[in-house]
């Protein structure tokens, strides 16, 4: 059976259902399902979200739902892992550069704003027990699970499309953050390697095989906007408070899951100048793009120039 | 000034007997020894298996709800990992696109 598959709007991003010798509508059924439930629990843009509420409410630690539990623990081991440079206490410094609200309304904004940087609070302020499910965050701290939040949406969602077809495999994409369950079709999941998810599967280009796992990019320019004459994008130095001044335009990344790809790609932006030697002690393969448009291939991802047709 | 010892067949046949207890004894306590690392080893060492993701498990699930999901995440797991296979080139048309969003 061919590749199948549905596409559709959700989260502010690009959805992608692909299903190898599966039911591909009880495969989009599962996805949606567990969309909408991320997005009533940890939208940052929704003020009905269990986060949401859980930010105004005061910094008392209270009870978390169990998938609010799970994003909070995989942020938290983000920042462990990456030593805070990815870090959920982004919130603030967020909306200190204008990203205040659904991304499409952002980057219309042009009126100037006044910006003060200050470091980010740290992940060690917030008070999460796992075991008890019980969140705490200090007044005047905003999270923002952006980073872990949609890989491990996308994690989820692939896994949970696999639960419900039973055979076969399952691509979710979720704005070009991409996880898989299951069986690849023969010769793996074709993966067309831009600096943009919404650059057409059929564009041409660098194009590669994931046999499993999954993939994810970040990068600093299209989730980037314009206030007043300057240059803004969505990645934030937890050091500056402000949007990182880095010599890596995008960097993807592929590791067993979705956040873990996710969380090396953003961390790589962020360390700069030692994140091919980061990565490669990790053993992740990984793509750097220099702000240049150089191209630098880390660890095992695959030559290009050994593909026919690659650009 | 002092004379060599005169050793008799028989001194040579004890002395023999003495270095082949001691050649025996060490090498069965460098076996004890040896197994004995292994178990404090294998005991202590969490190891690595196609299924210890390090994940738990997380319920898709409200407190109101009735409907659980269960799946398996890695938020415990104490490193990034990479996957089981290598990814490879290939020159066929993509399925999907990654990218920034």
């Amino acid at each position: 059976m061919a590749v199948q598959r549905e596409s559709w709007r959700a989260l502010g991003t690009g959805v992608h259902v692909l299903v190898n010798d599966a039911d591909l509508s009880a495969a989009s059924e599962a996805v949606r399902a567990v969309l909408a439930q991320v997005d009533r629990t940890y939208s940052r843009f929704r003020p009905d979200s269990e986060l949401s509420r859980i930010s105004d409410g005061g910094s008392e630690a209270r009870r978390i739902s169990p998938l609010l539990a799970d994003a909070m623990a995989a942020a938290l081991r983000a920042a462990e892992l990456t030593d805070g440079r990815v870090d959920p206490t982004v919130g603030k410094a967020m909306r200190a550069v204008g990203y205040d609200d659904d991304f499409e309304r952002v980057r219309t904004r042009t009126d100037p704003i006044a910006i003060r940087l200050e470091p980010i609070p740290g992940w060690q302020a917030i008070q999460f027990d796992r075991r008890a499910r019980t969140l705490g965050v200090p007044t005047g701290v905003e999270l923002d699970l952006g980073s872990t939040g949609k890989a491990l949406a996308s994690d989820l969602a692939a896994w949970a499309a696999r639960a419900v077809t039973r055979r076969g495999g399952v691509l979710v994409s979720l704005g070009g953050d991409i996880a898989t369950a299951g069986d690849p079709p023969p010769g793996g999941w074709r993966i067309l390697v831009a600096e943009d998810s919404d650059v057409p599967s059929d564009a041409g280009g660098e194009v590669i095989a994931l046999h499993d796992g999954a993939i994810a990019t970040s990068g600093t320019t299209v989730r980037a906007w314009r206030r007043g004459g300057i240059a803004l994008h969505h990645l934030i130095d937890p050091l500056t408070g402000g949007p990182v001044d880095s010599p890596w335009r995008t960097a993807s990344v592929i590791a067993a899951t979705c956040v873990d790809a996710n969380t090396a790609a953003t961390a790589a932006i962020i360390r700069g100048a030692t994140a091919p030697a980061w990565l490669e002690s990790l053993g992740l393969a990984a793509r750097l793009v220099g702000a240049d448009g150089s191209i630098h291939r880390i660890g095992t991802w695959p030559d290009a120039s050994r593909a026919a047709g690659a650009a | 000034m002092k004379s060599a010892i005169r050793l008799t067949p028989a001194d040579r046949n004890r002395a023999m007997g003495r270095l082949r207890s001691i050649t025996i004894g060490t090498a069965v306590a460098s076996l004890v020894a040896v197994a004995g690392f292994g178990t404090v080893a294998a005991a202590t060492n969490p190891g690595s298996s196609k299924d210890d993701s390090g994940g738990t498990t997380a319920a898709l699930s409200d407190d109101s709800s009735d409907t659980t999901t269960t799946t398996t995440t890695t938020t415990n797991s104490s490193s990034l990992k990479s996957t089981t296979t290598t990814p490879s080139t290939t020159s066929g048309k993509a399925h999907v696109s990654t990218g920034s969003s």
